[in-house]
């Protein structure tokens, strides 16, 4: 899990274009959406979306379906544990 | 100052020329189906003006061995219906042409785009010359012999909208004697996919304002009216253009705020430039394109504008699709009608109320009733939203 | 036409910055605070952000009634993103924010955004008379009682855009440049410059230089002015600009503007003629790619 967590952090930095942030700097229990946490919006969730199914196979139909995968990168890594199929 | 309205054209999803697009509306007749005139792998449903562009040449009498844009194409097939239909003579005076387009020859360019990616010296020229909005605007404009003012706009899907609205405005300046404005706007890969990547694509039939909506689904097609002062108009105007206005909505790049600030600016904003209470407004053509997000955002607008007294209203995106850069201006040509003569739209697959909407769309065709004035909404990526308000002639 | 008042004029060209024509340094993280919207900005969008935010600097959102801007060809760095990846993704798992970006009024909407500004905002893309077209609407925006519209032009080049020209033959005479202009006009004369917009005509097809010439006579007349008065700022090639000099007797040296070549060019001409002609009335004459023409006409309040 905690491999998985670090590899997701980067994967957001990466995709995300996170400026000046690095991999420390991410809680991964705090919120990734809105105030408090890393302050991402809905389109960021659409390219989370796009992560998941191109280096996971997890499929996410309904944008609406993310809000509490997509809470912190924590429950993320504890969903594509779950679900993952390769 | 009075604007009136002389001259509609229009060719979409359902219909060549603004009669077929009523008598469709009238049997419910819709435009959707699997694409058949441009490649794409994606499957879902669209409205595609059924003729491929050879056949759209053909019908326009243009020399089919050239290459144009189905942008200019389908543009071109509008306006000169609106041009004819007004009656106007476009050598004489002062006459603007005013068009929208959101992606403008891009059905062209994708194509080229797939020669010239891996080397630049490669792809045909003459499917790049027509890439920027101005393109299709230019040619629309020479075809129709128009040398006054001619300009294009685009604010994504309430472009359109805007141009109807500074022509009207340019009208009042006496900056021009008659104007021609709407929009044009061809499917393509680049906007289906645009619309696919933003997870708002409905792949099955769309369902504005049901409680079961999805996503939209796109279309393509074109619609100008033709303007004039009320007093120097050749035949008997069809109505008035009497409110306008485009606001901001200032909340998300693509989505609207939930209390729909930004659709409540325009439509306040338009009744205010009509001089005209909520009460007089008798139907509204919204832009409901059937995503979950518009549909209760425009409806919040609406609740809070109209109250407990919501006048008729429906959604015409189930029949024609979402046709961004020209949206506003085929829904132009139907609110005029619906002024002129009485009609009421069919807001097609709506079965069931949205408890959060709250709302029921009209889902009859009806004709001969009394419309004094319909208000038309047309809202776009980067929170635009323009309303028009179109009125009877006393 | 009332006479309308630009009262601040903002350029953004490379990483020069310069307000009212003098260069003022700026910080892109302070003007942009939302890291999501930053982040997410390709250079034009940048540039033409960075532009209009400098501009509508210190003017509070709400007396902002307006938002204009121009772009010949819009955000391409993002609409050439879009389609390499629908080809090398094939149509599948695609990241909407460049189809988002490559929108035409991005700018003026991430602007209206930022500083959350409620009023009118349309973008104008037609060719070489884009910023005309905005120009006009703003003044009739000025006209109808708006306080402050904030108007803005802005084009990039990019690799294949410019290779596309060069195939086109559009860079035989000049090559490509870009840059963001904004401006803010209003009814009033107040701040530090007090250009006015007199008149401004388009036109689109050749002219020759006959026609050329009576239609720069024919606007000095139905404003009251003598032509041999004119301070013509020339955004238009050499051979033009000589000629202009040649027929119309001048009091003024002609300063001539134009040293590269893209469709919002006007709007960089109108910040050059702004900042450096004293006289009191200049004429700016534009030529984009001999098709598109316009002719602005400035006065001093």
């Amino acid at each position: 899990m905690e491999e998985l967590i670090e590899k997701l952090k980067g994967e957001l930095i990466a995709e995300l274009n996170l400026e000046e942030v690095t991999p420390a700097d991410i809680d991964a229990e705090a919120p990734l959406f809105g105030d408090g946490g890393l302050g991402l919006d809905s389109i960021d969730a659409l390219e989370i979306i796009l992560i998941l199914e191109r280096n996971y196979g997890i499929k996410i139909e309904n944008p609406a379906q993310g809000k509490e995968i997509f809470y912190s990168v924590k429950t993320l890594a504890e969903y594509i544990t779950a679900n993952q199929k390769k | 100052m009075r604007i009136a309205v002389t001259g509609l054209g229009a060719v979409s999803g359902i219909g060549f020329g603004v009669s077929e697009n009523i008598e469709s509306l009238r049997t419910g007749r819709h435009g959707m189906g699997k694409p058949r005139f441009f490649q794409t792998t994606l499957d879902v449903p669209v409205s595609e003006v059924k003729a491929t562009n050879a056949e759209l040449a053909k019908r326009l009498n243009l020399n089919a061995e050239r290459t144009y844009s189905r942008t200019a194409l389908l543009g071109l097939m509008a306006a000169r219906e609106a041009v004819a239909d007004a009656g106007i003579d476009v050598g004489k005076k002062r006459v603007g042409f005013i068009s929208s387009t959101s992606v403008g020859g891009m059905d062209l360019s994708e194509v080229f785009y797939n020669d010239f990616r891996t080397d630049h010296s490669r792809g045909r020229l003459r499917m790049v010359s027509q890439h920027d909005c101005g393109a299709s605007t230019e040619f629309i404009a020479n075809q129709l012999g128009i040398n006054g003012f001619v300009t294009t706009i685009s604010t994504a899907c309430s472009s359109a909208g805007n141009a109807i609205m500074l022509g009207a405005r340019m009208l009042k300046y006496n900056m021009l004697d008659a104007v021609i404005a709407g929009g044009t706007d061809a499917l393509c890969k680049f906007t289906l996919n645009g619309f696919g990547s933003l997870m708002i694509l409905d792949k099955e039939h769309c369902r504005p304002f049901d409680a079961t909506r999805a996503g939209l689904n796109l279309g393509e097609g074109a619609g100008y009216i033709v303007m004039q002062r009320a007093n120097e108009t050749v035949r008997k105007p069809y109505c008035l253009v009497t409110g306008y206005a485009n606001a901001n909505d200032a909340y998300h790049q693509t989505g609207c705020s939930p209390e729909g600030n930004g659709a409540f600016g325009s439509m306040s904003a338009a009744l205010q430039t009509a001089g005209l209470q909520p009460s007089d407004i008798d139907y509204i053509n919204v832009h409901g394109t059937a995503t979950p997000n518009n549909d209760l955002s425009e409806s919040a607008a609406i609740r809070r504008l109209f109250g407990d007294r919501v006048p008729p209203f429906s959604s015409v995106k189930a029949f024609i699709g979402h046709t961004l850069g020209a949206s506003e201006g085929i829904e132009a040509v139907y609110s005029v009608l619906s002024v002129s003569d009485g009609y009421i739209y069919p807001n097609l697959n709506f079965k069931s109320v949205d408890p959060a909407i709250g709302l029921s769309p009209e889902t009859e065709f009806a004709e001969g009733r009394t419309i004094r004035n319909v208000l038309s909404n047309a809202f776009g990526f980067g929170g635009n939203d323009t309303s028009l308000i179109f009125s009877k002639i006393d | 036409m009332q006479p309308i008042t630009i009262t601040k004029s903002c350029q953004l060209k490379g990483d020069v910055l310069t307000v009212n024509g003098s260069e003022e340094p700026f910080d892109f993280k302070e003007l942009v605070t939302n890291a999501s919207l930053r982040r997410r900005m390709s250079r034009i969008v940048k540039m033409g952000v960075a532009c209009g935010l400098k501009c509508a600097e210190g003017l509070p959102s709400e007396e902002i009634d307006g938002i204009i801007t121009a772009t010949g060809l819009g955000c391409l760095g993002d609409t050439e993103k879009f389609m390499e990846s629908i080809v090398v993704n094939s149509e599948r798992l695609l990241n909407p924010t460049p189809f988002i970006q490559s929108t035409f009024n991005t700018i003026g909407g991430q602007i209206a955004l930022l500083r959350g500004i409620h009023s009118y905002n349309v973008t104008y893309v037609h060719r070489g008379l884009s910023f005309e077209s905005a120009l006009i609407d703003a003044a009739m925006q000025v006209a109808e009682g708006k306080k402050n519209v904030l108007l803005g032009a802005i084009d990039e080049i990019t690799p294949s855009s410019a290779d596309i020209q060069r195939r086109l033959g559009m860079t035989r005479e000049y090559e490509l440049g870009e840059g963001a202009n904004f401006f803010v006009l209003n009814a009033t004369a107040s701040g530090s410059n007090s250009a006015a917009v007199l008149d401004i005509d388009t036109r689109s097809g050749r002219l020759t230089d006959d026609e050329l010439i009576e239609w720069i006579v024919g606007m000095a007349e139905r404003n009251g002015i003598k032509t041999s008065d004119l301070c013509i700022v020339a955004n238009c090639n050499a051979a033009t600009a000589d000629n202009i000099e040649k027929r119309l007797p001048l009091k003024n040296k002609s300063l001539w503007f134009k040293t590269c070549e893209y469709p919002t060019l006007t709007a960089g001409a109108l910040d050059f003629a702004i900042n450096n002609c004293t006289a009191n009335n200049t004429l700016i004459i534009s030529d984009y790619q001999h098709i598109n023409h316009s002719l602005i006409l400035l006065g001093r309040i």
